[in-house]
């Protein structure tokens, strides 16, 4: 427990899988045992659903890939239905992480997880070109009963943490900052430009500054990427974070 | 163009690979990059022409397609599907599914367009 802020989860130990990583639920009998993580983060959930992207998904490049999926998901209502229960059932604290992008929407689903067993929390992805005030309106939609994570983009996450704890006006239910992968682009198979999600061990330097910067804001950070090493991790820790979010890494197992 | 769903059809019968081809290539969103009976062949071109879906069996019943059919479904799924990532998303008529997790083998009509 980080004693003295509104976040009232518990992170023992302090890795977390990213958003986007392990699917919809905490699965016992996954490749990882859930008692390596303190937390569980789901996939990326629509109030509605959202289809697949079109074109290439997962370009390789030096130093880690780029992923292009769209977030599919089926909605939050059929996440509720298929994963509600393995959601209450989960050994560790469940984090669900809302894309959403409108205010109204945000507060639909903010209400509908509310009270639900083993949902500890909500992580709010921020899409990278947000404004603050945007920003702002959308984390105060989410305030209530669940401490609200801010997730930012990584290229503006300085910018955007500054403007939202600004002068100490913390926009209201801002319990922490974690971090979301970067954006690129790579020559697509076809000739084009493929955008997408970097991922991969040449994000950690990149990351790792950002850390540094905004545990220096008052407001408890969640650090994220490009950590595939222990000492990578804990060199977050160094750096001020509350805890460190693994995406990649997780997929090649042995963590 | 970068949406199409690239198909590539294995069957030892002549005038089944021979309607599926002809069905398929008027279904707007597939192009059929290969069609042959001979195992080898298939492996080869499996290598060489990157193909999204292959058609590996097909039963002459009747239906919307030529017969029905079945359709793997070869997508790269970078967190060895675990069902993490969603790159492995396939849009079907029953709403999207993950080839690592609800496939890899589809029934084909439900990976095509309604209508």
């Amino acid at each position: 427990m980080m004693a003295g802020m509104k976040l009232d989860l518990a992170f023992d130990p302090p890795w977390m899988n990213a958003a986007g990583s392990l699917g919809f639920a905490p699965d016992r009998h996954g490749v990882l045992e859930l008692s390596r993580l303190g937390a569980f983060v789901t996939h990326p959930i629509s109030l509605e659903k959202r289809s697949p992207a079109h074109g290439a998904r997962y370009l390789a490049y030096p130093g880690g890939f780029l992923l292009h999926t769209g977030y599919p998901n089926p909605g939050l209502r059929t996440v509720l239905r298929r994963h509600g229960e393995q959601w209450g059932r989960s050994p560790i604290p469940v984090i669900v992480h809302l894309l959403c992008q409108r205010v109204e929407e945000l507060a639909q689903a903010v209400q509908r997880l509310e009270g639900l067993p083993g949902v500890a929390g909500i992580e709010l992805g921020l899409p990278p070109e947000i404004e603050a005030g945007q920003a702002r309106a959308l984390i105060e939609a989410a305030a209530g009963e669940l401490p609200v994570i801010v997730r930012l983009p990584v290229e503006r996450a300085v910018e955007l943490a500054g403007a939202l704890t600004k002068n100490d006006a913390q926009a209201d239910g801002l319990a922490a900052f974690s971090l979301g992968p970067p954006r690129g682009l790579l020559p697509a198979p076809d000739g084009g430009l493929a955008r997408g999600r970097l991922y991969g061990p040449a994000v950690f330097p990149l990351a790792l500054r950002v850390v540094k910067v905004l545990s220096s804001m008052g407001v408890p950070v969640i650090g994220a990427g490009g950590v595939y090493r222990m000492e990578q991790a804990e060199a977050m820790l160094r750096a001020g974070v509350a805890a460190v979010q693994l995406d990649s890494v997780l997929w090649r197992g042995g963590w | 163009m970068a949406d199409k769903i690239r198909v590539l059809i294995v069957d030892d019968h002549d005038r089944v690979r021979g309607g599926l081809v002809t069905a398929l290539r008027r279904a707007d969103p597939l192009e059929v990059v290969g069609a042959t009976g001979c195992a080898d062949e298939a492996l080869q071109w499996l290598h060489e022409r990157s193909p999204d879906v292959i058609l590996l069996e097909v039963k002459r019943v009747g239906g919307a397609l030529p017969c029905p059919a079945q359709a793997l479904v070869h997508q790269i799924m970078p967190c060895g599907a675990l069902a993490g990532c969603g790159a492995c998303a396939v849009e079907t008529r029953l709403g999207w599914k993950l080839a690592c997790n609800d496939g890899p083998v589809f029934d084909l009509i439900d990976l095509l367009p309604k209508g």
